[in-house]
């Protein structure tokens, strides 16, 4: 079970430590410093005290021994200090400097003690306020004389004191979160540097790495970071080199293998109905060997981030000739809007192309009898943008394969046509590629005729800024001016 | 029309893919000579004068880029390079070496005879007996000749067809997917590229300045115009 501080985030905890630790520190010395000062001062009160009531007693004692009766006289004629008062007992009888205190206030005990002819002080609590009574024997008056003085001033200073040392541990404490919030702070810029950085890796910049360290322990973590991202990149790259070579490799048997098959087939009335059957069977699975090859090829450019060739390309133009880049039997019908007939994007021309082969063989591969690709202006929530449709009358896709069908290499449950038609290989994956790549976005429904739709919705270049764009996107027009 | 015998140099370095090609393009009803390196290709180029060339780009020793640009320094011959990629880098420098077209491997045999029909057909005449003259250009379409204030200018037989192309309707702005189509003979979309590297090339003969054309003029986004 974690204990609660450790589900509070680190600054959190870094922050009560240090306050809780600064408290405690303070509390401790505070306490030190009263105690030791309330001792000093104490002591110190008490043998002024003390010393006075000494000197007090011996005139007292004197008088008494001089001046016979007048007890009262000789008491007052002690001159006390402030907030110091008398008592004196004498043959039995109570006398006192001020009205308001009496024997009472004095403890018995400390009564009997000096009786006994043994000098003594005590501090006790008198009207609430703490006094030191400081008691002596008058030895040869045979009388007892009591010294009350107040400590109120004493204790102020102490009340004082101690609200000074408890206010400077409220600041100190306050100081020490702060401080416990500086260095969460500081400890945790370097991680926070790492997750941007970390996100920025996820987020397809490969190359994104941390700044050098200043301090030696982070330059540890951040060089190690650095050394797992560019294993990581390696590891990318060649494994995308790696399927670029494949592609490559494979491209050279597959010229070989597609022009012996052109020569077969220019040679069909030579062959027998089998062998005819067979060239048929072979041309097609060549096609769609050569198919996959570029598909990986592609593919695999696009996982290496390659650049692309940025120019306006008209979408509508790609659509009205789409029956000629494709390959498929079915008949394919174009309903192209005549709003965007002249709308724009910015893309690579190639991909799109591609893009485009790429649904209409798909949807191809399960129409029942007719393809529809169309092209019309939608309303976008971010402006306006150009919708893409690819419609067949086939067996249509369920909805919980409607994400997976773009996923590489993806075979559908119902296998539908794909015995006949070949898998969807990498063909959907690199559409979905292609749309990403140009910032729109693909998805599947259901066609009015039936089958699968395939909507890809392109952000539209606006007519206003059709020059801007053209100007920094178009490489074409870079070569045309730099011959 | 096929003019039967019409003789194609494979440049290959493939023994299997030489082999394949040469008899499907003898199906075709070419002639067909074959090479294996880009020094064996020169020879021949120089000796037997083929009126095609195919040449693969990845050949052992001299490049495909390097024999290219050779081959147009001793002949005028119309150079279809076949390339095993298709980035920008790899097409551009090969057009960017002479070559007139590119296929990229593997093609299909309809798609490749299509695109060396299409370059045999350059090489006929315009029918046109007319001087166009256009600022200090006259074209002599008929003749295959150009002239750039007075001194005769040498294009191969791509360029002059590019440029009698655009001079058929001065002024008029061609797109690119038009003149792939009219040049070129591509009846689907083709690669823009190749227009482009060809009017850049066009330009360095034509232009006083080809840094600031003043005859073939870009129209951005639309494509090109002679300017009248």
């Amino acid at each position: 079970v974690k204990s609660p501080l450790r589900r509070v985030g680190l600054r959190v905890r870094l922050v009560t430590t240090f306050a809780f630790g600064a408290l405690i520190l303070c509390l401790v010395l505070s306490a030190a410093t009263f105690t030791v000062t309330r001792g000093y001062l104490l002591s110190q009160r008490e043998r002024v005290a003390e010393h006075l009531a000494q000197a007090h007693a011996d005139a007292v004692n004197d008088g008494l021994m001089t001046a016979g009766t007048q007890v009262a006289q000789v008491l007052a004629a002690v001159r006390l200090s402030d907030g110091t008062q008398s008592l004196l007992h004498y043959r039995g009888q109570w006398y006192t400097s001020a009205v308001g205190i009496g024997p009472d206030d004095v403890p018995g005990e400390l009564q009997r003690r000096v009786s006994a002819g043994q000098g003594e002080h005590q501090r006790i609590n008198i009207g609430g306020g703490p006094v030191l009574v400081t008691a002596l024997p008058l030895t040869s008056a045979r009388a007892q004389y009591y010294e009350i003085a107040s400590l109120g001033e004493l204790n102020s200073t102490l009340h004082t004191l101690s609200g000074v040392l408890l206010i400077a541990s409220l600041i100190v404490t306050l100081g020490g979160a702060a401080a416990g919030l500086w260095t969460s702070r500081r400890l945790l810029r370097p991680l926070t540097r790492l997750a941007d950085t970390s996100r920025e890796i996820a987020g397809g910049r490969l190359d994104a790495r941390m700044g050098p360290s200043p301090d030696r322990q982070l330059a540890v973590l951040s060089s190690a970071f650095n050394d797992m991202a560019d294993a990581l990149q390696q590891r990318i790259d060649r494994e995308v080199r790696f399927t670029a070579d494949v592609s490559h490799e494979l491209r050279s048997p597959l010229t070989t293998v597609s022009t012996a098959l052109s020569v077969l087939e220019g040679r069909r009335d030579e062959l027998s109905e089998r062998g005819r059957t067979a060239l048929n069977l072979l041309a097609g699975e060549v096609r769609r060997f050569g198919q996959l090859v570029d598909d990986l090829l592609e593919i695999s450019r696009i996982d290496a981030g390659a650049a692309t060739d940025l120019e306006p390309v008209c979408l509508a133009q790609i659509v009205l000739r789409a029956e000629r880049l494709t390959a498929i039997t079915s008949p394919v019908q174009i309903e192209v809007d005549a709003r965007a007939v002249n709308d724009c994007v910015v893309g690579d021309k190639r991909r799109l192309e591609r893009m485009v082969v790429n649904l209409l063989d798909n949807a191809g591969r399960y129409a029942a009898s007719t393809v529809t690709i169309g092209l019309d202006r939608a309303a976008a929530p971010s402006g306006a943008s150009l919708r893409l449709w690819v419609e067949d009358d086939g067996p249509g896709v369920p909805v919980h394969e409607r994400q997976r069908i773009f996923d590489r290499f993806y075979r559908a449950s119902g296998g539908g046509r794909r015995g006949e038609g070949g898998g969807a290989g990498l063909g959907l994956a690199l559409v979905q590629e292609t749309v990403r790549l140009h910032g729109g976005r693909i998805q599947v429904t259901e066609a009015a005729i039936g089958g699968a739709r395939f909507v890809v919705d392109l952000p539209v270049l606006d007519a206003q800024d059709e020059s801007g764009a053209a100007g920094q996107a178009s490489p074409m027009r870079a070569r045309n001016s730099s011959a | 029309m096929l003019l039967v015998g019409a003789a194609v140099l494979i440049v290959e370095d493939d023994e299997r893919i030489r082999a394949a090609l040469s008899m499907a393009l003898e199906d075709e009803g070419y002639a067909v000579c074959t090479a294996a390196s880009g020094e064996e290709a020169l020879g021949m180029v120089a000796g037997s004068e083929p009126e095609l060339v195919l040449l693969d780009l990845m050949l052992p020793g001299m490049d495909g880029f390097e024999c290219c640009r050779r081959m147009r320094r001793l002949s005028d011959v119309p150079i279809v390079v076949v390339s095993a990629r298709n980035d920008t880098s790899d097409v551009v420098a090969g057009l960017e070496a002479g070559a007139d077209d590119y296929v990229t491997k593997p093609f299909a045999m309809p798609e490749l005879t299509a695109r060396l029909r299409a370059l045999r057909r350059r090489g006929r005449l315009a029918t046109n007996d007319d001087t166009l003259t256009i600022g200090s250009l006259s074209i002599y379409a008929a003749g295959g000749a150009v002239s750039r204030a007075g001194r005769p200018v040498h294009l191969t037989k791509t360029e002059f067809r590019l440029l009698c192309e655009l001079a058929s309707a001065p002024g008029r702005i061609f797109s690119r997917e038009l003149l792939l189509e009219k040049v070129w003979g591509y009846d689907y979309l083709g690669d823009g590229r190749i227009v482009d590297v060809h009017v850049r090339r066009l330009r360095t003969k034509v232009e006083d300045d080809p840094a600031h054309p003043e005859h073939v003029l870009t129209v951005r986004g639309l494509g090109y115009k002679l300017q009248t």
